[in-house]
C-alpha cells in the first residue's frame, strides 16, 4: 500500500498541489490522470522524493522520507519523462545501471531479458544516443524494469514509479507496454503512472485518480471516475464515455455535437 | 553496430554485444605497459648529452654506476618523473571526474576557472604567506602553497557548481561563460598580487608559474603527492555513482545513490588534484580534457575503467609531453604547458566541432 496524504507543493512560489491525497494498491494498475498542468508529474516526483512537499508519503508503514536511499532503491523504481543522457552509453550499460541498486548482483543475463520485455532484443550494442525517442523510452524501462526484477522481494511488493511510460511509442508498442505493466501488478508489484491517454487507461488501469487545478477530482475504479461528468468538468470539454458492445472496456470520444456546430 | 561483435573462437570468450568491459580491460593493461616503457625513457632521455640507458641497464643487473649519472638519475630525474606522473594522473583523472559531475565532456578544471581560482590560490600564499602568523607558517612550510591553491579551486568549483545548477540541472552555458568569469576574476586579483610583489616573491611566481615541471625536486613530490594520492584513491568510489549520475541527478538519487555527499566528494578530489598539480606544475592545459575524451571513444564512458585509464594515460602523456620539452630546444627547455597546448589546442577544437549540439546553448 502506498498512501500519500494531504500532499502540498509549490513550485517557484506558486502552489501547484494543494492538499492532495492519493492511495495505490499492491497488485493493481493506478494511473494518475488530468489536464496539462493539473500536477499528475509534481504528485509523482513529490511521491519518488525529487521535490519538497507538506504532507506525509507512507510505503507500507513507513514514511518514505525517513527510508534510506539504498534500501528505497531496492523497494521502488522510476521512469522518468524524458531522459538525456551524457555520455555515449550503449543500451546495455544504461539497462545495467538498474541492476547496480541490488544487494546481490542479478545475473548478466537479466539486461538482455529486461530488453526482450519491452521489445528490443539484440539492441544491446546500439547507443542510447542513436535511438528514437520511443526506443530510448522503452530502453529506459529495460533499466528500471531490472532494478525492480521480482515484483515481491522479501520485504514486501515492490513499486513502479512512471511518468508516461507510453507517451512517445506507437499502438502496437503502446499496448505491449501496457500489458507488461498489467502483468507486473498481476503478480503482486505496485504500478503507479501517469497516463495521457484515457483510452488506455480505461483498459489497464485498476483504479484511477484525477487531478484538476491541483487537487484530487475523484479517485477510485474506472468506473466510477472515468464518466461524461467529471471528465467533461476536469478537462472542461464535452467527452463521451461509450462501451463497445464485444469489448470489455469503455473507451472516449469528444462529443461529436463540438464538430457539428 | 560497432561493438555488436560476437566472437566464437576459442581463444576469446564470447563478448556481449555492447559489454565492452572486457575490452576496456584490455586497454587498461596496454596503458600500463604504456607507462612503464615511457617512464623508463623518460629517465634515460635528457638534456645532460649522455644517455643514462646504459646507466639503467646497469643499475638493473645490480652493478654500481658512475656517481654523475647517480645524481642526475636519482636527484634530477627521478623526482621529475615522480610528478610528472602525479600531475598527468591527476590532469586527467580530475577532467574525467568533473565530465561525470557536470554531466558534460567539455567541462574540465583549466578551462571553467578551477586552474585559475588554483592559481590564485597558490599566488595568494607566494605573495601574502609573509603575512600569516609565523607559528603557522613554519607548521605549514613546504605545503602552504599546494594547500592554498588546493583551497582555491574548491571555493571555485562550489561557486561554479553552485551558479550553474539549478534545481538538479546543470547548465553547459552558464558554466563555461561562467568559468570564463570565475577565471577572469581570479586572474585580476592574481595580477593585483603579482603587482604588489617585492623582487624576491616576483622570482618565486616567475618559476611557479612557467607551466613545466622543469624545477621538479623530491620535497616538491612530497607535498603535492599525498593530496594527489588522495584524490585519486576517492575515484574508485566516486566511479559507479558517477555513471549514475549520467542518468540525471533524480534517476542518480533514485538508484540509491546518496548524490549530494557523493557530488562533494567529487567537487574535493578535483580540488585537491587540481590544486596539488597546479602547485607544483603551474598551468598544463588540455590533458583533462583530451584524455578522457580519447578514453571514452577507446572504452566507453564507464567510469569504472575510465577514471583508472585516465590516470595511466594522463601520465604517459605528461612524461612524453616533459620528454618533448627538454629535447625539442635542447639544450634549453620549452615549457611543457607549451607542448600541451600546441598538441591539445587543436584538438579540443576538433572535439568542440564534432560535438556542437552537445553545448545546448
Amino acid at each position: 500500500m502506498l498512501s500519500a496524504t494531504d500532499i502540498e507543493v509549490s513550485l517557484a512560489g506558486t502552489p501547484v498541489l494543494k492538499g492532495v491525497s492519493f492511495h495505490a494498491q499492491a497488485g493493481h494498475v493506478t494511473a494518475i490522470v488530468g489536464p496539462n498542468g493539473s500536477g499528475k508529474t509534481t504528485l509523482l516526483r513529490a511521491m519518488t522524493g525529487d521535490l519538497p512537499y507538506r504532507g506525509t508519503v507512507r510505503l507500507g508503514e513507513a514514511d518514505i522520507a525517513a527510508i534510506p536511499g539504498w534500501q528505497l532503491a531496492a523497494q521502488r523504481a522510476v521512469l522518468p519523462q524524458a531522459s538525456r543522457i551524457a555520455f555515449p552509453f550503449t543500451v546495455l550499460e544504461i539497462v545495467r545501471l538498474g541492476m547496480m541498486a541490488s544487494a546481490e548482483p542479478p545475473p548478466e543475463r537479466r539486461a538482455s531479458e529486461a530488453l526482450a520485455r519491452v521489445g528490443l532484443a539484440g539492441f544491446e550494442g546500439r547507443f542510447y544516443q542513436e535511438l528514437s525517442g520511443g526506443e530510448q523510452q522503452r530502453a529506459q524501462l529495460a533499466r528500471v524494469l531490472t532494478q525492480v526484477w521480482d515484483p515481491v522481494g522479501p520485504e514486501g511488493p515492490r513499486w513502479l514509479f512512471l511518468d508516461e511510460p507510453v507517451s512517445s511509442l506507437d499502438i502496437a508498442h503502446q499496448l505491449d507496454v501496457m500489458d507488461l505493466l498489467g502483468d507486473y501488478a498481476a503478480r503482486g508489484g505496485g504500478v503507479i503512472a501517469v497516463m495521457h491517454d484515457l483510452n488506455l487507461t480505461a483498459m489497464y488501469a485498476d483504479a484511477v485518480a484525477m487531478l484538476a487545478g491541483g487537487r484530487t477530482m475523484a479517485q477510485g475504479a474506472p468506473s466510477v471516475v472515468l464518466t461524461d461528468t467529471t471528465l467533461s468538468a476536469a478537462y472542461g470539454c464535452d467527452l463521451r464515455v461509450n462501451a463497445a458492445p464485444d469489448a470489455p472496456a469503455t473507451y472516449l470520444l469528444p462529443h461529436m455535437a463540438r464538430r457539428a456546430g | 553496430m560497432a561493438f555488436a561483435v560476437t566472437s566464437g573462437s576459442a581463444a576469446e570468450p564470447e563478448v556481449t554485444p555492447g559489454d565492452r568491459s572486457k575490452r576496456a580491460r584490455r586497454v587498461i593493461a596496454a596503458l600500463v605497459v604504456l607507462l612503464v616503457c615511457t617512464s623508463i625513457a623518460s629517465l634515460a632521455v635528457g638534456a645532460s648529452g649522455t644517455s643514462l640507458w646504459g646507466a639503467l641497464g646497469q643499475l638493473l643487473r645490480g652493478e654500481e654506476i658512475p656517481q654523475r649519472e647517480a645524481v642526475i638519475l636519482v636527484d634530477i630525474r627521478m623526482p621529475r618523473l615522480v610528478i610528472g606522473v602525479l600531475v598527468g594522473a591527476s590532469l586527467a583523472v580530475s577532467g574525467a571526474v568533473m565530465q561525470g559531475l557536470f554531466r558534460n565532456p567539455l567541462a574540465d578544471p583549466g578551462l571553467v576557472g578551477v586552474g585559475a581560482g588554483a592559481g590564485l590560490g597558490a599566488i595568494s600564499a607566494i605573495v601574502l604567506g609573509g603575512f600569516l602568523p609565523v607559528a603557522l607558517q613554519a607548521w605549514l612550510s613546504y605545503y602552504l602553497v599546494p594547500v592554498a591553491a588546493f583551497f582555491g579551486g574548491w571555493i571555485t568549483t562550489i561557486l561554479l557548481y553552485r551558479i550553474s545548477t539549478s534545481r538538479g540541472r546543470t547548465s553547459v552555458a552558464v558554466m563555461l561563460l561562467g568559468g570564463i568569469a570565475i577565471g577572469a576574476l581570479a586572474g585580476a586579483v592574481s595580477g593585483i598580487l603579482i603587482y604588489m610583489a617585492d623582487d624576491a616573491q616576483l622570482r618565486d611566481l616567475t618559476f611557479w608559474g612557467l607551466g613545466s615541471i622543469a624545477g621538479a625536486t623530491w620535497d616538491k613530490a612530497l607535498v603535492a603527492g599525498p593530496l594527489i594520492v588522495l584524490a585519486l584513491a576517492a575515484t574508485p568510489f566516486l566511479a559507479r555513482s558517477l555513471n549514475g549520475l549520467a542518468l540525471g541527478e533524480a534517476p542518480a538519487a533514485h538508484l540509491g545513490i546518496p548524490v549530494q555527499r557523493m557530488k562533494n566528494i567529487a567537487i574535493l578530489a578535483v580540488a585537491a588534484a587540481t590544486g596539488a598539480a597546479v602547485a607544483v606544475s603551474g598551468g598544463i592545459g588540455f590533458i583533462g580534457i583530451v584524455v578522457p575524451h580519447l578514453l571514452r571513444l577507446l572504452i566507453g564512458p564507464d567510469h569504472r575503467y575510465l577514471l583508472p585509464a585516465a590516470a595511466l594515460l594522463g601520465a604517459s602523456l605528461l612524461i612524453l609531453a616533459d620528454m618533448i620539452s627538454r629535447s625539442i630546444i635542447a639544450p634549453a627547455e620549452l615549457p611543457i604547458g607549451i607542448v600541451t597546448a600546441t598538441l591539445g589546442g587543436p584538438f579540443f577544437l576538433w572535439i568542440l566541432l564534432r560535438n556542437r549540439s552537445l553545448l545546448d546553448l
